[in-house]
């Protein structure tokens, strides 16, 4: 299938406008926990990030995105807030560093899998589709 | 580890909200879920 993303920032756009589109779930019926939120509920099972930026950007207000690091660090806080309910999470992210995940991030969602047993996948969103960056 | 299961993201949330409903029980309703495919203009 041809990907309509032709460029990375179409990319970003989805995932941004993506993100919006969650919000109105989410802020509903809170079945689900997401991040950037456009407002914190209870605890759920089920957590969804959206990583719509470079790698290292920060959180951008205006925009409701932001990047990886930012996005990994928030469910990192979710995940200790939420233990003992949290149980799935799924990041989707429009950028990928694979020598700072394992650098820095995935000693510590190896760690929250094994020791609470979880669950987190993460995919990247590129121009030409979506890729399983973690577990592998 | 680069293989492409889905299609897109709203297929992925969407598989991903609906197969907790059997493993943790929530409600139905998760399964009425629309997620409408953006694209870009």
């Amino acid at each position: 299938m041809e990907s309509e993303l032709k460029s990375q920032k179409d990319v970003m756009n989805h995932l941004i406008q993506f993100t919006e589109q969650l919000n109105s779930f989410s802020g509903s019926n809170q079945q689900f926990n997401l991040f950037p939120a456009s407002q914190t509920g209870p605890c759920s099972s089920l957590l969804i990030c959206i990583a719509s930026l470079g790698f290292d950007s920060k959180f951008y207000p205006s925009k409701n995105a932001a990047g990886f690091k930012y996005v990994i660090l928030k469910a990192i806080n979710t995940w200790l807030n939420c233990v003992g309910t949290n149980k799935k999470s799924l990041i989707i992210t429009a950028d990928w560093n694979n020598h700072k995940f394992e650098e820095f991030y995935k000693p510590i969602i190896d760690s929250y899998c094994l020791r609470f047993d979880t669950e987190v996948q993460i995919y990247e969103q590129s121009t030409r589709g979506l890729w399983l960056r973690y577990p592998y | 580890m680069n293989n492409t299961f889905f299609h897109s993201i709203e297929d992925l949330v969407a598989d991903f909200l609906a197969s907790n409903v059997v493993d943790i029980g929530l409600g139905l309703e998760t399964r009425a879920i629309k997620l409408t495919k953006w694209s870009p203009s």
